[in-house]
């Protein structure tokens, strides 16, 4: 889009521009991400032992 | 049994499978722990282990919050060990606080009654060294096993290898499809990743070709089917790593990206994402709180009132140019702090306007918030976060309220806050409400500024068409906190930001006391104490001390009772109201005579552990925590 030079839009509230964190409570999205973990770390150990 | 605590960052496809990223140690909590850890599950482990001792090795970047404050009131990793594990099973917790720049840690002797966790870097550690500061090395043994389970790369290497892009592009619409990133962390956040919009092969090939030799190629994965108050965001698996790299998940957060969404990406000529619009598809612009930390005074675009009424821009004013400035209040005003308050009908009254002389600029690419004023009157000011201006306030006092006058960062202010504005054609202080805030990232040159004597210079409004209005600024850098003042003398030194100097302070009387000036208007006391903070001297010859101003103040939450939360300083403590428990204000009444009844206000020890203000906390001979509140510069007051 075109913005002013060297400008970005403009925002009408802080929270526009502040990060937000949320935790995550689906369990079937925290098995997924801990199985690839694991399957990582097997890796290492594979690799060096 | 040794830990390390991992970060490893994943991102959902548009297919629903998640795309490990990079892993990560030496990682910054930036959660409330307390609320995200599981802390049965945690317990467990450690019992199930028979702990008798937690060891938590980590440095200071590792337990406070980290880049812009995500949570109000995050509580350090240590002190939930300590409080919500250890305590409750009699578990010994020792805490191994290392230097920041910390390149390995101490040795402690490994046993079975120990858990050893460690948070801070350590280059010899295998998950450290290969894994986390060489992205390569996790990049390829993860592609090795399931090429599907990271976004598709291109890693010119011999040894490290991959090349999954293929010849079909990724379509992410006008967005970033493809990013250039470096092998080895930490990063320039404010440069990496690159973000382009490769249209063609030959795109794609022009950028193979043009790659440093520790760079890389990562597709951009843009899924904007799962979205937090419009931003996409990424996921972080914080995980406790043990023994024969078994795993603890802690936790598993969702972070978002900087800015809302949009329909376009904004790119240069060469189909690269702009600096002002990277916020919008990476979490991180900043290094850590490098980049934030240097507190500015003005940008580009401020344009400062000279003292004989020409204007001339930020970037155009140089040291000797003599600037508009005012005096707000006798002969004290340059002399401001965070504490600082005034009567507004006195200053509407007696403020000077006078000329001050340019004695330092220093120039710095910034690039971040710009905070833009919409005033009722049609006046238009813009600034970067740490700008100060001056607004008037209405407290209550017993019966009746007193308007005040207060400094306030452009970052803090409000829609409807007041400010205090002059009119430069009458040269009379006007005053009139936001009627908007807006914010934007931007990159631009801004400044730190240093007139004198005043420091309190003139932005003209930055109103198309008008030029009527200039706002009361604030040098914020040189702002002088301490004073020291030579009975006797008309000369006394003050300590500013950038140094202490010397400077001819006009008391006008030979034989000056000087007394602490901060907080509302109407000194002396309660606010008399030598201390930290701004001064001002008068010319009896004395100084009426409050019974209790600065000094080491007895502030361990034990000793509190109804404590209630009031407000969090910009400097990043909180600010409580809270009793003292009977007991403590017996035994005080017993041992020094001192009066602690009543409702008081100041901080809890326990919140400065672990912060850059632990050395304001002093641990008693009898067990509980005091705080320095004379180091801290902060009131400690009865109210």
């Amino acid at each position: 889009m075109a913005t002013e030079n060297n400008k970005g839009i403009k925002y009408p509230n802080k929270s526009d521009i502040l990060q937000k964190i949320r935790k995550v409570t689906d369990n079937t999205k925290k098995t997924t991400i801990k199985s690839i973990i694991d399957s990582f770390l097997t890796m290492v150990k594979t690799k060096h032992t | 049994m040794r830990a390390v605590i991992t970060g490893t960052d994943f991102l959902k496809d548009t297919d629903g499978s998640f795309k490990a990223i990079e892993t990560n140690t030496n990682i910054g909590m930036d959660v409330a722990v307390n609320d995200y850890i599981d802390t049965t599950s945690f317990t467990n482990f450690v019992l199930d282990n028979s702990f008798t001792e937690i060891h938590l090795i980590y440095t200071s970047a590792n337990v406070s919050i980290t880049d812009i404050p995500l949570v109000e009131g995050a509580l350090p990793f240590s002190n939930f060990l300590s409080q919500s594990i250890c305590e409750p099973n009699e578990i010994a917790f020792v805490k191994h606080k290392l230097d920041d720049s910390s390149m390995t840690i101490p040795f402690i002797e490994d046993s079975d009654n120990k858990l050893i966790i460690r948070l801070a870097y350590d280059t010899t550690a295998l998950l450290d060294d290969t894994y986390a500061r060489d992205n390569w090395g996790f990049l390829k043994l993860m592609y090795d096993n399931s090429p599907n389970s990271i976004p598709k790369c291109y890693i010119n290497d011999t040894e490290f290898g991959i090349d999954s892009i293929g010849e079909t592009l990724r379509d992410n619409g006008n967005h970033p499809n493809y990013a250039v990133k470096k092998r080895i962390t930490p990063t320039d956040n404010k440069i990496y990743p690159i973000l382009y919009k490769l249209n063609t092969i030959e795109d794609l090939n022009n950028l193979k070709s043009s790659l440093e030799i520790d760079e890389y190629i990562q597709e951009y994965i843009y899924n904007t089917d799962e979205l937090i108050d419009n931003k996409t965001f990424h996921y972080r698996s914080v995980d406790l790593i043990y023994s024969d790299l078994n795993s603890l998940n802690l936790f598993v957060y969702e972070k978002t990206n900087i800015l809302p969404i949009t329909t376009n990406g904004d790119f240069d000529d060469n189909n690269k994402i702009q600096i002002w619009d990277r916020p919008r598809y990476v979490s991180k612009v900043f290094n850590g709180t490098t980049d934030i930390s240097v507190k500015l005074d003005a940008d580009e675009s401020t344009i400062l009132v000279m003292s004989d009424d020409t204007t001339k821009t930020a970037n155009n004013l140089i040291v000797t140019d003599s600037v508009k400035s005012i005096i707000l209040q006798d002969n004290i005003s340059f002399l401001i702090s965070d504490e600082w308050s005034g009567s507004f009908s006195n200053i509407c009254e007696n403020f000077n306007i006078t000329s001050s002389v340019v004695v330092e600029k220093d120039t710095f690419n910034y690039f971040g918030e710009i905070c833009n004023l919409t005033l009722v009157n049609g006046s238009k000011f813009s600034d970067v976060p740490h700008g100060r201006v001056f607004k008037v306030i209405e407290r209550p006092i017993s019966s009746s309220v007193e308007t005040l006058v207060v400094q306030s960062n452009y970052s803090q202010l409000k829609v409807n806050d007041t400010l205090i504005l002059i009119d430069i054609e009458t040269n009379t202080i006007e005053t009139s409400l936001i009627q908007t805030i807006e914010y934007s990232f931007e990159s631009l040159q801004a400044y730190r500024i240093n007139i004198e004597e005043s420091d309190v210079f003139l932005s003209m409004e930055e109103t198309k068409n008008q030029s009527k209005y200039a706002i009361l600024t604030h040098n914020y850098n040189y702002d002088c906190r301490i004073v020291s003042c030579d009975v006797g003398g008309d000369v006394q030194s003050y300590g500013c930001n950038s140094g202490t100097i010397d400077f001819p302070y006009p008391c006008g009387a030979a034989d000056l006391g000087c007394y602490r000036y901060a907080g509302p208007y109407g000194y002396p006391p309660p606010y008399a104490c030598y201390s930290f903070g701004v001064y001002s001297c008068n010319s009896t010859g004395g100084t009426t001390w409050g019974n209790y101003c600065n000094g080491n103040k007895p502030s361990d939450k034990k000793l509190k009772k109804n404590i209630k939360y009031s407000h969090t300083l910009a400097r990043g403590f909180k600010i409580y109201t809270f009793e003292f428990i009977d007991e403590f204000i017996t035994a005080q009444k017993d041992v020094s005579n001192d009066d602690y009844s009543g409702k008081w206000q100041g901080v809890l020890a326990q919140d400065l552990l672990d912060t850059e203000y632990e050395n304001c906390v002093i641990l008693r001979e009898d067990g509980y925590f005091e705080v320095d509140y004379t180091k801290l510069n902060l009131e400690f007051k009865k109210i």
